[in-house]
């Protein structure tokens, strides 16, 4: 075996040498027998002669010594690959375009590979990630998004559960923990940015530690948890250069000592795609900042094992049952367990994009693989029109006795070194394209790294080998049909037919694209026009943080809060350029408590209605924001903890609550507080625009909510024609006048409520964004290879124009002939288009707002922006066969 | 030409060859002198056919090849038998007789 690939190595690499040894080796041979038959008397020559025929033809000889050699498929290919590379050298101007328009192709394909796969589809690196599953709440009618168990009742269901082998959870710390205190001292022990995890999770994982010791469940034993952190492979390397010796050391969460008792192995980041942090703490050391909340109560974004002997469908029914119980248990409020427990396949992690950037995505891949086959056509167009012009070399090449195969593989060849020339390019192209696709989703997006791996190699090479296999199978079907008697035939004769076929195919596909472009067009439209229940023209939002230093000294700290914002508030008229201002304690789209539920005062919890958000606002808040009051009276600064318990309702939240009857003057529960009703405001929208109008309450700033902790954040709302920047900027020069219990807030930058309610359908806005693009792109590929296939056609049939014109026909009609020729080519592809384009118009009427999947005006906008760029194509090419010269095309054919 | 010599078997030339380099090393004219010598002039060895199959044999790592000085200081190509083509004239030898015999007795037989 090895002597035998020794030899082949030799026969390839060292081709010249074994030539000369073979030379020698006959040459010598030759000698010895004229030596021989000399002695034996013969004349030289008729030596000479007779041990030539002895030997036989010298080159027969090597033949053959070479077939003996085991590299002939090898040294053909080479011959091929030399000569396709010549053809493509003899054609630079197909060839660059055709690398351009396929790099552009791999590249975009390429891109989106490498952004789903690094930010969905890579599998964790860890033992048990075929088993892991991830546990969420599925709201029920009631509403919201999609959350995530108590953590109550994550601590029973992990006693009771036996389809889930063990439970763990690793969560992501509220904001100051996970970034790094700055406050530590220069000197002391650093401070890290930090994610939590219970015990058990890096048994669940099956990760060990690189050195030490991961968390244990003894390390969250209830009152006896450890204060003890396991740093991040890449922790350890930039902070400690690797040294076992690191362990023991100390480091600060949220300026708490935690000490360092191990070190992961590298490539494990945790299970949340891109999540960047330094080290893991037990989540019972910390439980405050490391579980979420929802309705007043913690919650914990859990995983668990599967069984070994079960499945995941039983595992979820079991779940969903102990769902049930805890539910009927009564120890839970009813707000915290409702809907129902889902469990779902984990084996990949935490996916570092949401739902909708996820969909997106895919979107995007459906479209760029449009865009590749589009790109394939085009360069098959190219390398089609390049080998009509070739057909008298190919013609000749049978003739001479190419077989169909060789032929064949001629032309895929050529396809191919094209296809893979543009790959390179692609993948220069594609870790650029990453970053702005990464960018392009926008907010949320955890910062994944995109490096050229193997899988995206994998990629990127299918990619490359489909496309030159499938741009080559046109040309290369002409080629096979090209017959040797042809030689001398006219050319002219045969018109170009799998030309047009192709840029028909182009037409049709790129129509759905553009239908797909119009689609989303019409959403963000109708997005657009929703009315908001609000005038969101003009409203800085600025969003503060109460200042623990100057806070911690009052006793009253929400009382000390909201009467510093409602003085701040008054002190904010007097800025020039405010036109009008109001404080709440959240924004009026996207804020407000949520979780709570409302019912009437005296019926039981049980008729309680969920409500979107609750919002404490100040007396202006209607005015400022032209949310009318249906009925009754808007609030008053007379509104206090000393007066009666007041409160507004959203207009359809009364009617659900009280039917037909006059809701002023009734009471209602919200939480643990009774008010009265004193007015009714218009509907709104909160959140999304895609819903119908949140159900709303609002309560004066004044009055505390009974059981909610207090006022974390205050936003201030400004009417004004100066950027948020500004308003900023005055409201922080008119806190830092004095001791303020309020200061900017870390986490929320400066904005407008029209950014806010963009924002909330930015998603559509991408998606729109993205098809525009592609289809943008598509339409040029078609305008390009229309372009080139008409003129192309046009300037095949010159002779037959100028005989035309020489018989008298006028440039009218040559004009009319022409379009006719275009006419059909666009016409046959928008006909046979239009099913794919009703086929992704249904497909994507679901992530539409709105939008009917069978809309005519839709389909109808497709085909005229079809027509169009078809228009712009062909223009040319006809204006050039209106002025063909008779006499000069005659003479010159 | 005599017409009484006999073309070689298929496959047999290289059993010959191994057989012939067995005895000592050989370049590729003296091994073909060699081959007539001992067939006595029965055998009619195409010599274009002899390096063809001193290269199959090469490649497969049953002999190999070296430049070295001939007698009249020439430089010439020897081949030498390696260890595994020296198994293989053995094998290929012992299957040869076992072929001859067999078709011997039938042909008695007959």
């Amino acid at each position: 075996m090895l002597s035998d690939l020794k030899f082949r190595l030799r026969a390839i690499f060292r081709r010249a040498e074994m030539e000369r040894d073979l030379a020698a080796e006959l040459e010598l041979h030759r000698e010895r027998e004229v030596a021989k038959l000399t002695a034996r008397g013969l004349t030289p020559g008729q030596a000479q002669r007779q041990a030539r025929l002895a030997l036989g033809g010298a080159e027969q000889v090597k033949e053959a010594a070479r077939d003996t050699w085991g590299v002939r498929a090898i040294e053909s290919m080479m011959r091929d690959l030399r000569h396709a590379f010549r053809v493509l050298r003899k054609h630079p101007a197909v060839t660059a375009s055709g690398i351009v328009i396929l790099s552009i192709s791999t590249g975009a394909s390429t891109a989106v590979f490498t952004v789903l796969d690094s930010t969905v589809f890579k599998p964790l690196p860890v033992a048990n990630a075929e088993r892991l599953v991830r546990l969420t709440v599925v709201p029920d009618a009631t509403g919201g998004g999609r959350r995530y168990p108590p953590y109550a009742a994550f601590e029973r269901l992990r006693g009771l559960t036996h389809g889930l082998e063990q439970l763990a959870a690793e969560s992501r710390p509220t904001m100051p923990a996970a970034a790094a205190a700055q406050r530590a001292a220069p000197a002391g022990p650093p401070g890290v940015r930090a994610m939590c995890a219970t015990g058990n999770f890096f048994d669940v994982l099956g990760v060990h530690a690189r050195v030490g010791r991961t968390l244990q469940p003894f390390d969250e034993s209830p009152g006896a948890y450890h204060d003890v952190a396991v740093g991040t492979y890449t922790f350890w390397r930039d902070r400690f250069q690797l040294e076992p010796t690191a362990i023991g050391s100390t480091v600060l969460v949220r300026s708490r000592p935690f000490t360092l008792v191990g070190f992961l192995p590298d490539g494990f980041k945790g299970i949340r795609k891109g999540a960047a942090f330094d080290v893991y703490v037990p989540t019972a050391a910390m439980t405050d900042a490391c579980l979420g909340t929802w309705g007043g109560s913690s919650t914990v974004e859990a995983i668990g094992l599967l069984a070994r002997d079960t499945s995941q469908p039983a595992a979820s029914a079991e779940l969903a049952q102990l769902w049930n119980v805890l539910k009927e248990s009564g120890d839970y409020s009813p707000g915290t367990i409702s809907g129902q427990l889902a469990i779902s396949n984990a084996s990949r992690g935490i996916a570092a994009v949401n739902d909708n950037q996820e969909t997106s995505l895919y979107l995007l891949a459906w479209a760029v693989a449009l865009i590749v086959l589009l790109g394939c056509l085009n360069a098959s167009c190219l390398l089609a029109v390049q080998g009509v012009a070739r057909r008298n070399e190919i013609a000749l090449r049978r003739a001479l006795g190419a077989t169909a195969s060789a032929v064949l593989r001629q032309t895929m060849l050529e396809s191919c070194l094209l296809t893979a020339a543009g790959g390179a390019g692609g993948l220069a192209l594609a870790m650029l394209g990453g970053q702005a696709i990464l960018a392009w989703l926008g907010q949320g997006v955890r910062p994944v790294e995109l490096a050229v791996d193997a899988r995206v190699l994998g990629f990127s090479l299918a990619v490359v080998l489909i496309s030159g296999l499938v741009s080559g199978v046109i040309p290369a079907l002409d080629a096979l049909r090209t017959r040797h008697l042809q030689i001398h035939r006219d050319e002219q004769l045969r018109p170009f037919r799998s030309g047009k076929v192709l840029i028909g195919v182009e037409v049709a596909l790129s129509l759905t694209l553009l239908a797909g472009a119009v689609m989303f067009l019409r959403g963000v439209g109708n997005l657009r026009s929703v009315p908001l229940g609000f005038d969101a023209r003009d409203v800085a939002v600025i969003t503060l943080w109460p200042n623990f230093d100057n806070l911690l000294a009052n006793s009253d700290q929400e009382g000390y809060v909201t009467s510093e914002a409602s003085r701040l508030r008054d002190r904010l008229l007097h800025v020039p350029g405010f036109e009008q201002a109001t404080v709440g304690t959240g924004r009026t789209f996207t804020g407000g408590l949520r979780g709570e539920t409302v019912r009437r005062a005296g019926v039981t919890s049980d008729e309680s209605v969920a409500i979107d958000a609750v919002q404490r606002v100040d007396d202006r808040y209607f005015d400022v924001l032209q949310i009318p009051l249906v009925a009754g009276r808007g609030f008053s600064t007379r509104d206090d903890d000393g007066s009666e318990r007041v409160v507004i309702l959203s207009h359809s939240l009364a009617k659900r609550l009280f039917g037909q009857a006059n809701p002023l003057g009734q009471s209602v529960s919200v939480g643990a507080t009774t008010a009265s009703v004193v007015g009714v405001a218009g509907d709104i929208q909160s959140r999304s625009v895609k819903v119908p109008p949140a159900s709303m309450i609002y309560l004066p700033l004044w009055q505390r909510l009974a059981g909610r902790g207090w006022v974390d954040q205050t936003n201030v709302q400004v009417r004004t024609r100066q950027s948020p920047a500004q308003v900023s900027a005055a409201i922080e020069g008119e806190i830092s006048a004095g001791h303020s219990a309020l200061q900017p807030s870390p986490f929320a930058d400066p904005t407008t409520l029209e950014a806010m309610i963009g924002a909330s359908y930015a998603d559509d806005t991408l998606r729109l964004n993205a098809m525009s693009l592609l289809a943008s792109i598509a339409l040029v590929l078609v305008v390009v290879g229309l372009y080139g296939v008409m003129a192309y056609a046009v300037a095949r049939r010159v002779r037959e124009i100028g005989l035309r014109m020489a018989i008298g026909a006028t440039p009218k009609r040559i004009a009319i002939l022409v379009v006719k020729e275009c006419a059909t080519v666009v016409g046959i592809g928008i006909l046979a288009g239009i099913p794919g384009a009703v086929v992704v118009m249904r497909a994507i009427a679901s992530y539409t707002f709105e939008v009917s999947p069978i809309d005519p005006a839709t389909l109808g906008g497709a085909i005229v922006g079809m027509l169009l760029a078809a228009g712009v194509a062909v223009a040319r090419p006809i204006w050039r066969s209106t002025h063909v010269d008779p006499v000069e095309a005659l003479r010159a054919h | 030409m005599s017409d009484e010599r006999i073309g070689l078997p298929q496959g047999t030339l290289d059993l010959l060859i191994l057989k012939v380099l067995s005895l000592e090393p050989q370049h590729g004219w003296a091994i073909s002198e060699r081959l007539q010598q001992i067939s006595t002039g029965v055998l009619r060895v195409q010599q274009g056919s002899l390096y063809p199959a001193l290269h199959r044999l090469e490649r497969r790592g049953w002999i190999k090849a070296e430049w070295a000085a001939s007698d009249n200081n020439r430089q010439a190509k020897y081949y030498e038998l390696t260890r595994g083509g020296r198994g293989r004239l053995e094998s290929d030898t012992a299957s040869w007789r076992t072929l001859s015999n067999t078709i011997g007795s039938i042909l008695d037989l007959a």
